[in-house]
């Protein structure tokens, strides 16, 4: 008999879905709300607990975390319920979280659990937040179960290999994201919105060069897929530049800058997290927050299929 | 040529440059909710750069003094963001402030050299969008004056936005269409009813259309009656001399609950576009069977409440509020019961009442669905005491914004003893982010050109010949007022309209 089993991990949460109604009796119980199965792939002493939490809230799902060690310990699991009170209920509501924990060999244990763990009839979605995890023999079998991927490279020393093997993935016909994508989204979506005019668009023509400013040593992905994405909507190559600004503790876009012999259309980080605007008679401002891990998966969660301007960005690395 | 840098599934839709004139700027309904609302648009990222906001009214002020007073209302009437100091420094660079009287023909040619300057400064590329936030007697001199001067056209696109009420019966509505369509195209008319705009309003069309499993049983073989609820705990408050002039009826049902109802039984478009989907909701307002004066004593209930204790306290009637008539006839509940004359819905009911200083803020709509024709459980009756059968499907609207289904299910332990259980969809814990404000939807929406979610004149016309029957014989009678207390849920005479036919009001 397996050491884990989901059966039994099921059985697990039915035990807390009978408790948690009997202590919330009064208020009538607690609501259960599941829309996906969330399975994340993290490093031993990841703490994703206030992502998981701020997630639920949008996308409540039965999340399945697995956590990863180099201990050679065997699987193990636990399950249990996270509930909140939306403000002004008296009613909880209660998502339920299954907790692994595996090493790289015994990760070969997973899928079969996680087969009889998903939620039935609802989209899967791995969150690879361990990008060495996808180096692992099992990992295949792992994302065979779900709808879409999402990994992280931040913080990830081998982004290269990470960004050639998204490229792989996607040419594999796996669906595919990547948060260094969407931390880029508002960069993007300035950058179209300076072009919304047609007197602007109509000066495009003239653009034939590209600088983008970072805030790292090298250009990470997400800048790389800047570049890629500009040169891909104006289908042509343009003379791209990169240069270091500043420095923070992760790779972030400072400035986008198009501009040709007599143009230029540029978008600047200045203070408090303010984007500025700048065209010839333009100039407006746009606030940038600093995103937190879960609003970037709530972009990835709200887009189950396929995201073909990014496909089309991978298929041109 | 498209913007080549366009990406539909990851960016939120995006409208073009224009100068947006409110006129009536130092009102209240700009104040708590225009301003708000549109500087909640330029936090989401959704404006271009370039968006100009010109606001008019009597009182002399600076574009900085209106500026301040507009940084003001903001802070104070925003709801679920964060006020920046940055944005908004960038977005009261948009914010300009025309004085003068709108009755005025001079203030117009002012107004029109603003409005080019603003273009000029802002490039607006000349899309106007005029919002009349003013009294809805000052409606129609805004319009003459406005096409007076030539504001009805422009370099790029003119549209005007009008609040409700259009008109205050079908004669006075007809004159105010009359009015403008004299000066614009019926496509350059927004008619605002922000009800539509609510994301759970608009969801009832997701629910009905985007689901396969419900249009099957959406018609009068399986659907019993349908009840719609309006409630409003509070009174009238500080509204009381406009309350007293519109009602219940007029300021309810006429507009935003004959719209929920032309949703809850429209015909499918066949398109997801704003005059097909119009066409539907049109089609549907004017299939309600016109009433006979004689039929409306037993179709119709006026209530007005009287002083109560409620939760301990006082609670004052509608005849003691400030800037009411002590002998007042107008009604603060009403509730009616609709037919609609088609093949789907005939002789299903739609009872719909609305009310003020009710037990408390619900606004829901309920599909009472036809009891199961013989009942195999012996000790199981099929309806319930309340005479209401099983099944009743709940779209509620709000404040807890949801659809719960409600069916039967087998008591754990022995025996075959029943009851009701709820299957319950809550809007908030499935999508947690924020819903947009009803303003901030239509806003971009007229910005953008679609007027989905704006009345047509002819849904404005139908609305107003459902319920001028009513109108005509309420206003030549005289009612017994107070018949209900403050807290309770109305009129006694309203349960007896629907006993009548077997049917009890749900509470909700």
């Amino acid at each position: 008999m397996p050491a884990v089993q989901a059966e039994k991990l099921l059985q697990q949460l039915d035990e807390v879905w009978v408790s948690l109604g009997k202590q919330q009796e009064e208020a009538g119980g607690v609501l259960r709300a599941c829309a996906i199965t969330l399975i994340a792939v993290v490093d031993e002493a990841a703490d994703i607990g206030e992502t998981l939490a701020d997630i639920m809230h949008d996308n409540p799902s039965r999340a399945i975390v697995i956590r990863i060690s180099d201990d050679g310990r065997p699987l193990s699991a636990r399950a249990f319920a996270q509930c909140w009170m939306p403000f002004g209920r008296r009613q909880q509501i209660c998502c339920e979280q299954v907790e692994m924990a595996a090493s790289s060999a015994s990760f070969a244990d997973v899928p079969s659990v996680l087969r009889g763990l998903l939620a039935p009839d609802l989209p899967v979605v791995l969150w690879v937040r361990h990008p060495d995890a996808l180096k692992l023999p099992a990992m295949a079998a792992v994302m065979a179960l779900a709808h879409k991927v999402v990994v992280e490279p931040r913080g990830y020393e081998d982004w290269k290999w990470l960004m050639d093997e998204v490229a792989r993935l996607n040419r594999a016909g796996i669906v595919i994201a990547d948060l260094a994508w969407t931390r880029i989204t508002r960069w993007r979506d300035l950058t179209a919105r300076l072009f919304d005019a047609p007197e602007r668009r109509a000066q495009l023509a003239q653009v034939d060069r590209l600088v983008i400013e970072h805030s790292s040593p090298e250009p990470g992905p997400a800048v790389r897929y800047m570049a890629a994405w500009i040169a891909n909507s104006l289908g042509r190559r343009l003379d791209t530049r990169f240069h270091q600004a500043g420095s923070t503790k992760y790779w972030q876009i400072q400035s986008v800058v198009l501009s040709g012999p007599s143009v230029e259309f540029a978008l600047r980080r200045t203070e408090h997290q303010v984007v500025q605007m700048q065209a010839a008679s333009l100039e407006s401002c746009t606030l940038f927050p600093q995103l937190k891990e879960a609003e970037l998966l709530r972009e990835e969660l709200a887009i189950l299929g396929p995201d073909p301007v990014f496909q089309k960005v991978l298929a041109a690395q | 040529m498209e913007n080549p840098f366009e990406d539909r599934l990851r960016f939120e839709r995006r409208v073009p440059p224009c100068a947006i004139v409110i006129f009536g700027a130092n009102g209240d309904l700009t104040q708590r909710k225009l301003i708000p609302a549109l500087y909640r648009l330029a936090y989401e990222r959704r404006f271009p750069p370039g968006i100009a906001i010109i606001g008019n009214s009597r009182t002399p002020m600076t574009d900085d003094q209106f500026r301040e007073k507009m940084r003001e209302a903001v802070q104070k009437f925003l709801e679920d963001s964060p006020f920046d100091v940055d944005l908004w420094n960038d977005f009261a660079k948009g914010l300009f402030y025309c004085s003068g009287d709108i009755g005025d023909p001079a203030m117009y040619a002012g107004l029109k050299v603003r409005i080019a300057q603003v273009a000029e400064e802002r490039g607006t590329a000349g899309n106007v969008l005029f919002y009349l936030s003013t009294q809805p007697s000052q409606y129609i001199p805004v319009v003459q004056n406005l096409g007076a001067v030539g504001l009805n056209n422009s370099a790029g696109w003119t549209r005007i936005i009008i609040e409700k009420p259009f008109g205050h019966d079908t004669e006075s509505s007809n004159v105010l269409h009359d009015a403008v369509r004299q000066v614009f195209r019926e496509s350059q008319v927004y008619r605002i009813d922000h009800y539509l705009g609510k994301e759970t309003v608009q969801n009832v069309l997701a629910f009905r259309f985007g689901n396969g499993i419900f249009e099957p049983l959406w018609n009068r073989r399986y659907v019993s009656h349908v009840q719609i609820t309006a409630a409003e705990s509070i009174g009238v408050g500080s509204r009381g001399g406009y309350y007293q002039e519109a009602g219940a009826l007029r300021d309810m049902i006429q507009n935003h609950l004959l719209q929920v109802m032309a949703t809850i039984a429209m015909e499918p478009p066949a398109v997801f576009e704003p005059d097909a989907v119009r066409d539907e909701r049109a089609k549907l307002l004017r299939s309600i069977r016109t009433l006979k004066p004689e039929d409306v004593a037993t179709h119709a209930v006026a209530g007005q409440y009287g002083a109560a204790r409620v939760g301990g306290e006082d609670a004052l009637g509608f005849r003691q509020e400030k800037g009411v008539d002590p002998e007042s006839q107008t009604n603060t509940y009403a509730a009616m019961t609709f037919f609609v004359e088609n093949w789907r819905w005939a002789g299903v009911p739609f009872y719909i009442r609305t009310g003020k200083r009710m037990p408390k803020r619900v606004t829901d709509i309920a599909i009472q669905f036809n009891d199961a024709p013989h009942s195999v459980f012996v000790d199981a009756p099929i309806m319930s005491r309340s005479g209401r059968g099983p099944n009743l499907l709940i779209l509620r609207i709000q404040p807890e914004e949801g659809i719960s289904l409600r069916f039967r299910s087998k008591q754990p332990g022995a025996g075959m003893r029943l009851r009701p259980v709820s299957m319950d969809f809550n809007y908030g814990s499935s999508f947690g982010e924020r819903s947009p404000s009803a303003y901030e939807t239509l806003l971009l929406d007229a910005m953008a050109g679609d007027s989905t979610l704006y009345t047509r004149q002819d849904m404005v016309d139908a609305s107003w010949k459902a319920v001028q029957p009513v109108l005509d014989v309420w206003s030549e009678t005289k009612h017994h007022f107070p018949n209900y207390d403050a807290g309770s849920w109305g009129p006694q005479a309203s349960e007896e309209m629907l006993q009548r036919r077997g049917h009890t009001w749900r509470v909700p």
